[in-house]
């Protein structure tokens, strides 16, 4: 899976979700430092699954807590369809 | 599924896919189930524990102590929800010092009516959505499974005084109410909010220990001073979403039920001027006129004057008297509308 695609994702969701421009977030910084609390956290990992048709436990966001962590997760455990 | 197994396991990835837009609410029954346990377990143990303490008092009568205590923790909390979490966090209607940030923000928590995020986002949503289907605590809508239901009016008073916090999907706290996770103090008062409501309970029990050199000195204060005073706060303090907005008069028309009423502003320290509240949001003062007694608004107004707070927010008259004009002007254009 290409982690861009993730990322550039993850990126969108955040800023619409927090309200601060795209540029502004840092990826490698924890979702938490954005405001992202716990319960919006599992907002993220559903809208995440429905996106991608998994099914990630909504604890993820804590073991994986930045966009860089958790799409490197993504990209470690799963593939695109050929 | 095993998060530790580095097994790839294939999926159809769509590539254009841009994410929607963020919900208002967390769909997630993990998420609500823990959000139920927490309400019934905040509502329940005060109540029961004020029936306790009304049963103690007519078998050994209350002391004078107790009440002190009850009526100052009741104080304290009411002045961290209403000039705190509500006018402060919510609104912004004046800017703080650090200490009275501080003190807003932990006399509030204390109340256990969720942490300050929590509280933010669910009342910024309750004014973007007021009396709309997505408002998270109308006595008139609801919002069940993404389907709006239209409520009658004891099940309306009820959800709104209490039910919502045990049957509702929680707001998503994030898109309404970043910014208070965003400031590293709110931050961890925020994650403290057991320990919080914990010391709030902790401090009337110890004053009354001590005062008395006995067990059942600090067992009464701990009941009066802590559970009776929760269960007080809470019920006056959720008046706002059920009574203030069933009946009341509406000097301004705010596409909404909110209404003005004097005893509600009594008890809920000053937010029973709902309609006027609801007119002009990030005030500083609810009661707009000289009549209108807003208890918060004398707080304010003090730690204004000791120079620990600045930029405080008020409409001018002129602002109140265009607003009202303005509602005026559209009933006579309604009721002329009427005839056609």
């Amino acid at each position: 899976m290409n982690k861009n695609i993730l990322t550039t994702w993850l990126v969108s969701y955040l800023s619409q979700l927090v309200g601060i421009s795209e540029e502004m977030i840092d990826t490698s910084k924890e979702l938490e430092r954005y405001g992202l609390d716990s319960t919006a956290g599992a907002g993220l990992i559903g809208d995440l699954n429905e996106w991608l048709s998994i099914e990630l436990d909504i604890t993820t966001i804590y073991d994986y807590p930045s966009i860089d962590l958790l799409s490197d997760f993504l990209v470690e455990h799963f593939a695109v369809e050929a | 599924m095993s998060n530790a197994k580095p097994i790839k396991v294939p999926l159809s990835l769509p590539l254009t896919a841009k994410p929607k837009k963020p919900s208002i609410m967390i769909v997630n029954d993990v998420v609500l189930a823990k959000k139920r346990r927490l309400a019934l377990i905040t509502l329940w143990t005060p109540a029961l524990g004020s029936l306790l303490a009304v049963g103690l008092a007519f078998v050994d009568g209350l002391s004078g102590l107790d009440i002190g205590l009850f009526v100052l923790m009741h104080v304290i909390t009411m002045f961290g929800l209403e000039v705190g979490f509500h006018r402060y966090f919510s609104h912004k209607a004046f800017k703080a010092s650090y200490f009275i940030k501080v003190f807003l923000a932990v006399s509030g928590t204390m109340a256990a009516q969720g942490g300050i995020q929590n509280w933010v986002a669910a009342h910024r949503r309750h004014h973007k959505y007021s009396d709309q289907p997505e408002d998270p605590h109308s006595p008139h809508f609801r919002m069940e499974k993404g389907e709006p239901d239209k409520l009658g009016l004891l099940r309306g008073f009820w959800h709104a005084q209490m039910g919502n916090l045990v049957t509702d999907y929680p707001s998503n706290a994030t898109l309404f109410a970043s910014d208070m996770l965003r400031d590293d103090t709110l931050k961890k008062i925020n994650k403290s909010y057991i320990p919080i409501v914990a010391l709030g309970v902790a401090i009337p029990t110890l004053i009354g220990g001590i005062a008395t050199m006995s067990l059942m000195g600090a067992l009464t204060g701990f009941l009066w001073g802590g559970l009776v005073r929760i269960f007080t706060a809470q019920h006056c303090y959720f008046i706002n979403g059920s009574f203030c907005h069933l009946m009341g008069s509406k000097p301004y028309e705010n596409k909404d039920n909110s209404g003005n009423n004097f005893l509600f502003a009594l008890i809920n320290f000053g937010s029973g001027w709902h309609n006027n509240h609801h007119a002009f949001p990030s005030s500083a003062n609810t009661g707009l006129e000289w009549w209108q007694f807003d208890p918060s608004a004398v707080f304010i107004y003090v730690v204004e004057k000791l120079g620990l707070i600045s930029e405080v927010k008020r409409p001018t008259r002129q602002q109140i008297e265009d607003k009202k004009s303005k509602n005026k002007s559209n009933n006579s254009s309604t009721s002329t509308g009427v005839t056609e």
